[in-house]
């Protein structure tokens, strides 16, 4: 084992040349004085307190730590508590409005309801309150399916009408529904008279998909916008006098002396749940 | 410059990690005085790293001192003794290169028992050397694995 210093040199893989062991002694010494020194002197005393990092403080940190962890996972529980609660809620409050439209709803039906119930009382003895049925009727414009059907005698040809006029016609019917088409359809057709100056002039109304129109009326005749148009009643499912619309637009026709003239249905079947068919 | 201030800053992490461990063991009060740690990390950084700066470890020495509340000079005198029990060794024996991974082992064993000499404040001696030994190799091999 004890062997040359040349061939130790080479051999040691921990070589620090660089270090003086002379400097490495003399600091040894001075260490060694100040380790034996009193070290209870201010002057150690105030650094030793300046690194005070000592095991209590350590343990003061994780304890607080731990608290602060705790503090963190309280708060997020509780958040999350908060956002369920609040969900809940909402779903609350959803379902509240929700009853809360469906009583509006039954409301305006009922107001709507009441108010046919009166018209069929004070006009139109022999007729049968119909529910509008929201079914897309197979793509086919300007008509529409009622709740009532052949169980409550109606048959095709019948008239219905709303609370401001005429709305069209019983087409088919089946047990217990019946399909309407409005006047505004263009097979449409209705003979009607317009009241001017107290006199009243009969004319032919027909649909055109839009509103109804009159195709040749006299230009002789001090008719005006704002006209109203009614039923004739000539024909036995069609009651005398019911409005029909008032006149919108006067539009010159292929022949001179006539006005082609736009009237303007005084129903609307899309603002109705109830009509009244008459029987 | 770079690589130098690079081993630098490496060597001051490792301090702070060592100091940060020597506390979180200390805090059990079990194995106090627990000066192995910090033998591993001297041996560590001025053999393998080849940290020349002496003063370097040497203000280490002084703040690790100050921190676990040892006396001034404590692990310093540690480590000083290792450098020379070096140098000692290096005067009378060769290592040849197949045995030469025990000779920090050595170093370390031998600045664990000056630190005994220095203070014997221990009861329980056979316990302390053993757990001191093997936290101080699972630490320095930890170091040549990781610290590099």
């Amino acid at each position: 084992m004890l062997l040359s210093a040349k061939k130790r040199k080479g051999s040691s893989l921990f070589n620090k040349s660089k270090t003086s062991i002379n400097l490495a002694l003399v600091l040894f010494i001075i260490n060694f004085f100040i380790f034996s020194a009193n070290q209870e002197g201010i002057f150690f005393k105030s650094i030793k307190r300046s690194l005070n990092l000592t095991p209590y403080s350590l343990s003061f940190f994780l304890d607080n730590l731990s608290n602060g962890i705790d503090s963190v996972l309280q708060y997020f529980h509780f958040k999350k508590t908060l956002i369920e609660e609040n969900h809940n809620l909402q779903n609350q409050l959803y379902l509240l409005n929700n009853q809360i439209l469906l009583q509006e709803n039954l409301i305006l039906d009922n107001q709507e309801l009441q108010n046919k119930l009166e018209i069929k009382e004070k006009y139109f003895d022999h007729s049968v309150i119909a529910k509008i049925l929201k079914i897309n009727y197979s793509g086919k414009s300007h008509h529409f399916l009622i709740n009532k059907g052949r169980s409550d005698q109606i048959q095709a040809g019948h008239i219905v009408v709303d609370d401001k006029g005429i709305l069209g016609q019983v087409t088919a019917v089946q047990t217990d529904r019946s399909t309407v088409k409005t006047i505004r359809s263009k097979d449409f057709y209705l003979t009607g008279y317009i009241l001017i100056n107290n006199k009243p002039y009969q004319t032919l109304v027909q649909g055109n998909n839009q509103s109804l129109i009159i195709n040749y009326f006299s230009k002789n005749i001090p008719i005006q916008i704002g006209d109203s148009i009614f039923t004739t009643g000539d024909d036995i499912f069609i009651p005398e006098d019911v409005r029909i619309g008032k006149v919108a637009e006067l539009q010159p026709s292929e022949l001179k002396d006539f006005y082609k003239v736009i009237i303007q249905p005084a129903s609307n079947p899309n603002q109705q749940k109830y009509l009244i068919v008459l029987k | 410059m770079k690589s130098k201030k690079f081993i630098f800053n490496n060597v001051v992490g490792l301090f702070a990690l060592t100091l940060f461990i020597s506390m979180l063991i200390s805090g059990w009060l079990i194995f106090e005085p627990l000066t192995i740690l910090i033998i591993v990390f001297f041996v560590f950084a001025y053999f393998h790293k080849k940290l020349n700066s002496l003063i370097s470890i040497l203000i280490f020495g002084f703040i690790y001192d100050g921190s676990l509340g040892y006396l001034f000079g404590f692990t310093n005198l540690i480590f000083l003794e290792i450098i020379l029990m070096d140098f000692a060794l290096k005067k009378l024996i060769s290592l040849k290169s197949q045995r030469t991974q025990y000779y920090p082992i050595v170093l370390i064993v031998n600045g664990l028992l000056f630190s005994l000499i220095l203070n014997h404040s221990t009861s329980h001696l056979i316990p302390y050397l053993i757990v001191n030994l093997i936290i101080g190799y699972i630490y320095f091999f930890s170091l040549m694995k990781y610290g590099r």
